[in-house]
């Protein structure tokens, strides 16, 4: 857990392009773009690149660079007439490149009104991948809007996936219980559903922070969010009928029933509505958020291990619970028999 | 008794009417959501309540618990769907809004009314077993029947005209995979429970 915390926290983010200015220029027209990196290095390298990438083939170099900080670049690009594109309006992609920081780039950066739409192969560089610098360093990726809430990975997704486990392990518990009744069964499902609940609420608050930053505000009407909370909602109301319950006979048998209806009804709930519907949060709207093309090399080197860490730390956790419990329960035969 | 519930759902209109004012298809549609579920929770927690004395509980052990168990989830049904029907005519007897799309709208209150009849049967009769407490009732009930609810929300606003969406056949697909859901697992779950 320490190793998911630091590497969490201190590995920095790759150098990025925070902005540029001016968005919108006319075709045919000489363009002065102003770029505005993140962790760059711009005035500690020489080469400094910048083109302008309207599609694969469409790829613009720019005239000249100047650096004066080494988070601000100016760029000078001589927007050709005529550029083919399916839209009236063309939209380019700006990449930067230099030997310190490697790649990066800004995704419709720029849009280019008035051009003519056909294709003229003069002022196109033809082979990008020769005069850019590609790095490999231990460095998360740098996406646009998310910035350095991307660590939130590690602490968010990793509780609600290690919160799965604990509740599989719970709902296995809970149908041993009810097949043979023994005590020890009904004590780990209800230690495990305790730690998952308490997982939940941290997950939910952790979103949340995650939410004001990236979105503006601590809570939205989003389906997923929604379902998480009922989900946290049906689980809380299994401690109440837990305690509720004075009746020993009868209170293991109705919590373990419980337990397994709430499983049940919890599944469709968090996986299956909120790929149905559009959703503002990451991983939804068609895409499970476990997709190969979701996580960076980087990002997978600490996430895996998140996720066992706080499956085992939740594990440990409702073993003790249990362990208390099971000390309990003895000692208040001890009690009654002696 | 449905008219005691048919009652209770009268005034609750009402007193609604008088506060609002004018109602809106937006307020029509929240409105007989909230009014359905506390209604749906009183009749169901009321037709049970009765059965607490120890006669109606030896009655209760000589049933087989499936059919039980089906049988109050049929009975729940029908009572709630004329409910339904009796909210949908009351509010719009009160508001000027009467649903667009009434094929639509009669399709939701059967889907509605099955899923509801579902899940509150089986916590009610799980609360019957643990004591007869009808907070445990509520507070076990209400967030289970909360996707139905919302299910529920959005198809209505396509039948009250509200939005348009195309594929509303999804939502309602949707609806009937909960409802069979809610259903398999209470016809799975109850009989271990009934044992005794």
């Amino acid at each position: 857990m320490f190793y998911i915390l630091i590497a969490g926290m201190c590995v920095p983010l790759k150098p990025g392009i925070l902005d540029c200015s001016p968005n919108k220029v006319n075709a045919g027209e000489e363009l002065k773009l102003k770029v505005i990196g993140y962790n760059t290095n711009y005035d500690q390298s020489s080469g400094n690149k910048a083109f302008l990438k309207f599609d694969t083939v469409q790829i613009l170099a720019a005239n000249k660079v100047l650096q004066s900080d080494p988070t601000t670049l100016l760029a000078y690009f001589d927007i050709p007439k005529s550029i083919a594109s399916n839209n009236k309006l063309a939209e380019a992609t700006l990449i930067v490149s230099n030997e310190v920081d490697g790649v990066s780039l800004l995704p419709s950066a720029l849009v280019v009104k008035e051009a003519t739409p056909s294709f003229d192969a003069t002022p196109w560089v033809t082979d990008l991948r020769s005069q850019i610098v590609l790095k490999d360093e231990m460095a998360f990726p740098f996406r646009n809007i998310l910035y350095e809430t991307i660590r939130n990975t590690f602490f968010h997704v990793a509780i609600w996936m290690s919160m799965m486990i604990l509740l599989i392990g719970a709902f296995y518990n809970s149908i041993q219980y009810l097949r043979t009744r023994e005590m020890k069964y009904d004590r780990k499902s209800y230690s495990l559903t305790t730690v998952s609940i308490v997982y939940g609420f941290i997950g939910l608050i952790t979103g949340s922070v995650w939410a004001k930053f990236t979105w503006g505000t601590f809570w939205t009407s989003d389906i997923k969010l929604n379902m998480a909370a009922i989900a946290m909602l049906i689980y809380s109301a299994y401690w109440i009928l837990r305690s509720s319950i004075e009746d020993l006979d009868n209170k293991y048998k109705i919590s373990a029933i419980y337990n397994i209806f709430a499983f049940v009804a919890l599944i469709p709930l968090i996986y299956i509505v909120p790929r149905l519907t559009d959703s503002l949060h990451p991983g939804n709207g068609g895409n499970p958020a476990l997709g190969g093309e979701d996580l960076d090399n980087t990002l997978r080197m600490v996430f895996y291990p998140a996720i066992f860490g706080l499956a085992f730390l939740g594990l440990w956790l409702s073993n003790l619970k249990e362990r208390t419990m099971a000390l309990e329960y003895y000692m208040n035969e001890r009690d009654l028999n002696s | 008794m449905i008219y005691a519930i048919f009652l209770y759902m009268l005034t609750n209109v009402f007193v609604a009417y008088k506060t609002f004012i004018d109602i809106r298809p937006m307020i029509w549609n929240s409105l007989y959501v909230l009014i359905f579920l506390f209604v749906a929770l009183n009749s169901i927690l009321k037709s049970f309540s009765n059965r607490f004395n120890s006669r109606h509980l030896f009655y209760y052990s000589l049933y087989n618990p499936t059919e039980l168990l089906i049988s109050k989830v049929l009975y729940n049904f029908f009572f709630l769907v004329i409910i339904s029907i009796l909210m949908v005519f009351t509010l719009s007897f009160f508001s000027d809004v009467f649903p667009k799309d009434l094929r639509l709208m009669a399709v939701t209150i059967l889907l509605g009314a099955f899923g509801f009849s579902v899940c509150f049967s089986f916590v009610a009769l799980l609360s019957v077993k643990s004591g007869n407490s009808s907070t445990v009732f509520s507070i076990l009930a209400i967030p289970l029947v909360v996707p139905i609810l919302l299910l529920q929300v959005k198809i209505n606003a396509v039948s009250l005209g509200l939005i348009i969406d195309s594929t509303i056949s999804k939502d309602l697909w949707l609806l009937v995979g909960v409802d069979l859901l809610f259903m398999a697992v209470a016809i799975i779950l109850f009989p271990l429970l009934w044992r005794e």
